[in-house]
C-alpha cells in the first residue's frame, strides 16, 4: 500500500464523512472515519505516510465540512504529536497504541473545534458538549477503528514481509 | 497547525472563498455520487424489516402528516389572527405568497457538533444570509448562515447555536425554541402561568423579525420546572424528520429584519 492508494482512499473518506456518514447516523452521531483511518495508518504504516495523508485529510475535510477553512486541518495536525509519544516508546502495542491515539485524538479533535467555535461566538456550553457528542463519538470511533486496523494491517504486504525478512 | 491557522485566518477574513467556490465545482458530483450509491443501503439499514415498501409509505405518511398538521396550524393561526390581530394575519396572510427556491441537501457538517448542511442552491440563486430554509409541508428547518455563489450553508433549529422566537399556537405563550448538543428542540422562557400541554402546536411567533410567522417548528412532547421557578421548561420534538431531509425551500422573499434596541 502507498501513496496511490492512501492519497485518494483519504480524499473519499473525506468526502465520505460529510455525504454518506450522516446517512447512518446512530442517536444523531456519526464516527470521524478520516480521524480514524489516519490513525491506523500512522500507527500501522508509520509517519512517513501519515504526515502526507494528514494535512490532505485535514484540507479536504474543511472544503466540505460546515466549520471555517482550516479548522479540520487544525483539528488533525496534533496527531503529529502522537508520533511523539510513541517515538518516547510510552507504549508499542499495535491495535492497543491505536485505541489509545483513537481517545486522545477524538478528544483533541473536537475540543479543536470547540475552540474555533467559541472563537466564532458559536459554541455552546462545553461540559454538555463533552458528554453529549465527545464521549459518545469516541465510543463510535473505537467502535470504528477496530474493522479499520484491520483492512489497512491486511492491506500492509509490504510491511509483513519487511518483518519477516 | 501552521497551515490551519492560516486558513483559518483567510477563512475569517473571506479571502479564502476562491478556494471554497472552486472547490465546490469539483467535489460536489463527487459527494451526490457518493451519497446516491449509499442511500439505498442507508434505506436497507433504518428499514431492514419490510424495506422499500415501509420507507415508502413511511415516508409519504410523514410527508402527509407534516402538510396536514402544517396546514391545520396554518388555518388555526389564520383563524386566531383574524380575531386578535389584524396586523398579524396580514403577515400570515403573506407567508402564501412567499418566493421560494427549491434545494437539494448534498451534505452535512461531520464535526457532530454542529447540525448544519449543505444545499446545492447559492448566491447566484437569489439566496442570502438569514432566510429561513421550510420542508415542502411549510415546516421550519433552519436559516442561511453561510453563502457561496452557487451553494449556502443551512443551520439546522436543533443546533446548538440556533435561537427561534416561538409560541405555542393552542395558548399563544411565548418563548424561545433552541436546540442544543443533544439534538433536541427545547422552549425556553415560557411562563409558569403558560397552559401549555403535551401536543401542542409550535410556531415561530415572529418576533425579532428574523423569522416571518407561523411556521411550524414541531409539536410539545414533555414540560417540566418546578413551580418555584421563573420559567418552565418545554420539549419540542421537530415536525420535519431533519436527519432524513433531502430537499428543502429557501425563502428568498423574506429578508430577516433584526429589531435592534432603541
Amino acid at each position: 500500500m502507498s501513496y496511490y492508494i492512501g492519497l485518494p482512499l483519504v480524499f473519499l473518506v473525506a468526502l465520505a464523512e460529510a455525504s454518506v456518514l450522516p446517512l447512518f447516523r446512530v442517536a444523531g452521531l456519526q464516527p470521524n472515519l478520516l480521524l480514524v483511518l489516519l490513525v491506523a495508518w500512522l500507527v500501522v504504516r508509520g509517519p512517513s505516510e501519515a504526515f502526507v495523508l494528514i494535512p490532505l485529510g485535514g484540507f479536504v475535510l474543511g472544503l466540505v465540512d460546515g466549520a471555517p477553512l482550516g479548522a479540520a486541518l487544525l483539528a488533525l495536525a496534533p496527531m503529529a504529536l502522537l508520533q511523539e509519544l510513541r517515538g518516547a516508546r510510552l507504549s508499542e502495542g499495535g491495535l492497543s497504541l491505536a485505541l489509545v491515539f483513537t481517545l486522545l485524538m477524538t478528544l483533541v479533535y473536537h475540543l479543536t473545534y470547540l475552540a474555533v467555535f467559541s472563537v466564532e461566538g458559536e459554541a455552546g456550553s462545553w461540559l454538555s458538549a463533552l458528554g453529549r457528542v465527545v464521549l459518545p463519538t469516541a465510543f463510535l470511533n473505537v467502535v470504528v477503528l477496530l474493522p479499520t486496523y484491520l483492512i489497512v494491517s491486511l492491506a500492509s504486504p509490504d510491511l509483513r514481509r519487511a518483518a519477516y525478512a | 497547525m501552521g497551515a490551519g491557522l492560516l486558513l483559518l485566518a483567510l477563512s475569517g477574513i473571506g479571502l479564502a472563498r476562491p478556494i471554497e467556490d472552486a472547490s465546490y465545482t469539483l467535489i460536489s458530483p463527487i459527494e451526490s455520487v457518493l451519497r446516491s450509491l449509499a442511500q439505498p443501503i442507508a434505506d436497507v439499514v433504518a428499514n431492514y424489516g419490510d424495506v422499500r415498501g415501509l420507507t415508502h409509505e413511511n415516508d409519504s405518511l410523514r410527508a402527509e402528516n407534516e402538510r396536514l398538521n402544517a396546514e391545520i396550524a396554518r388555518l388555526r393561526e389564520e383563524s386566531t389572527q383574524r380575531e386578535q390581530l389584524a396586523r398579524l394575519l396580514e403577515v400570515k396572510s403573506s407567508l402564501a405568497g412567499q418566493d421560494v427556491v427549491a434545494a437539494r441537501i448534498f451534505a452535512r457538517d461531520p464535526s457532530n457538533l454542529r447540525q448544519v448542511v449543505a444545499i446545492d442552491v447559492g448566491r447566484a440563486d437569489g439566496v442570502k444570509r438569514g432566510m429561513p430554509v421550510v420542508t415542502e409541508g411549510n415546516t421550519l428547518v433552519g436559516t442561511v448562515t453561510t453563502v457561496e455563489e452557487d451553494h449556502a450553508w443551512v443551520t439546522l433549529v436543533t443546533d446548538v447555536d440556533s435561537a427561534v422566537s416561538a409560541l405555542i399556537l393552542e395558548s399563544r405563550d411565548q418563548g424561545v425554541v433552541s436546540g442544543g448538543y443533544n439534538r433536541r428542540l427545547s422552549m425556553e422562557f415560557v411562563s409558569q402561568d403558560a397552559t401549555v400541554k403535551e401536543g401542542d402546536t409550535v410556531v415561530t411567533s415572529g418576533l425579532g423579525g428574523t423569522y416571518p410567522a407561523g411556521l411550524v417548528i414541531g409539536k410539545v412532547t414533555g414540560i417540566s420546572g418546578q413551580r418555584q421557578e421563573v420559567f418552565r421548561r418545554v420539549t419540542v420534538e421537530p415536525l420535519a424528520s431533519l436527519a432524513r431531509l433531502e430537499t428543502v425551500l429557501v425563502i428568498t422573499s423574506f429578508e430577516p429584519s433584526p429589531v435592534t434596541a432603541p
